[in-house]
């Protein structure tokens, strides 16, 4: 009979904890979706509402069908630093791209003054891609590229093209697929760990 | 080389086998990754049956190496656990000595 002990994989899985159930994709997911339908429908005022679901239903998804299951983990100062620093660098970058945007306005004819929106979709594809590298889970820095894909995209095709904002279209297709991937993960998720059964113990 | 290979079995290592032991190794590897973590989560990472988990968790518990903090959530029995410093100077210790042995 042999064990295999690795702790790095079991480091891996620890940090696996927040990223195996698919609920961060699905409210990654949900808060892109959501922003691109709020703006097609034109309520922009809703736009907040598109961070406030996600954050919801990742609470809510946790603590009713992941922690029966998996149970739960408080994270340790080193993984804590890590996600304090990962707010502070996504402060940062929004200050940076704020003051990009800014600067390039006044210079009127600059490409990023005409195309702001690219700025934003590299800001929000850094953010996902550096949530990917925390979590170390691979597929949030492909969420990242189609993101920034999908934004520089839709926002350099113009609306001259189509009727319908092809940046909308690109934002909300990107959303869906997310979204996509997310339930599928946590379909596998759900058929992968059955409730553990404390009844008796 | 031949001097490094023979400096390695030179090494005189105190081996602590309630740490040796390979699931109270790994309880004690998954513990020293985070700040604490509960009864189902060692569950279903260490593929044990709850018994057996517990009978691990008390020899640890015994030895003064992991903390029990026993409650009620929501009307369910909630049971968290972490590495005290005994245990994560046990932990460091036996991993140390792992890797000077091994080279």
């Amino acid at each position: 009979m042999s064990e295999n002990i690795n702790l790095k994989e079991i480091k891996r899985q620890v940090y696996l904890f927040y990223s195996e159930d698919g609920l961060a994709d699905l409210a990654i997911g949900l808060m892109i979706f959501g922003f691109g339908i709020f703006l097609v429908v034109d309520l922009p005022a809703l736009v907040g509402l598109a961070g406030l679901i996600p954050f919801l239903v990742w609470y809510f998804g946790k603590q009713s069908l992941v922690v029966p299951r998996i149970g739960t983990i408080q994270p340790n100062q080193e993984l804590k630093k890590q996600f304090v620093g990962f707010f502070s660098n996504m402060c940062l970058i929004g200050l940076g791209v704020l003051i990009l945007f800014l600067l390039n306005r006044r210079s009127g004819e600059a490409f990023l003054s005409r195309h702001p929106l690219i700025l934003f979709g590299f800001a929000l594809g850094l953010a996902i891609s550096s949530l990917g590298m925390i979590l170390k889970t691979s597929r949030f820095y492909f969420y990242g590229l189609l993101v920034f894909i999908a934004m520089a995209g839709g926002e350099l095709l113009g609306s001259s093209i189509t009727a319908v904002d092809p940046f909308l279209v690109a934002v909300i297709c990107t959303g869906g697929i997310i979204l996509l991937i997310g339930s599928v993960t946590l379909i596998r998720f759900l058929k992968k760990y059955p409730v553990v059964s404390l009844k008796g113990w | 080389m031949a001097d490094q290979k023979q400096s390695n079995l030179n090494v005189d290592l105190e081996i602590d086998r309630l740490v040796h032991e390979p699931v109270r190794l790994k309880i004690l590897a998954y513990l020293s990754a985070v700040e604490s973590a509960d009864f189902v989560f060692l569950v279903s990472r260490l593929s044990l049956t709850m018994g057996n988990l517990s009978a691990h968790i008390s020899k640890l518990q015994e030895a003064g190496y992991i903390q029990v903090d026993k409650s009620f959530k929501e009307n369910r029995p909630h049971t968290m656990l972490s590495l005290t410093e005994l245990g994560s100077a046990a932990f460091s210790k036996y991993r140390t000595g792992m890797l000077q042995l091994l080279g």
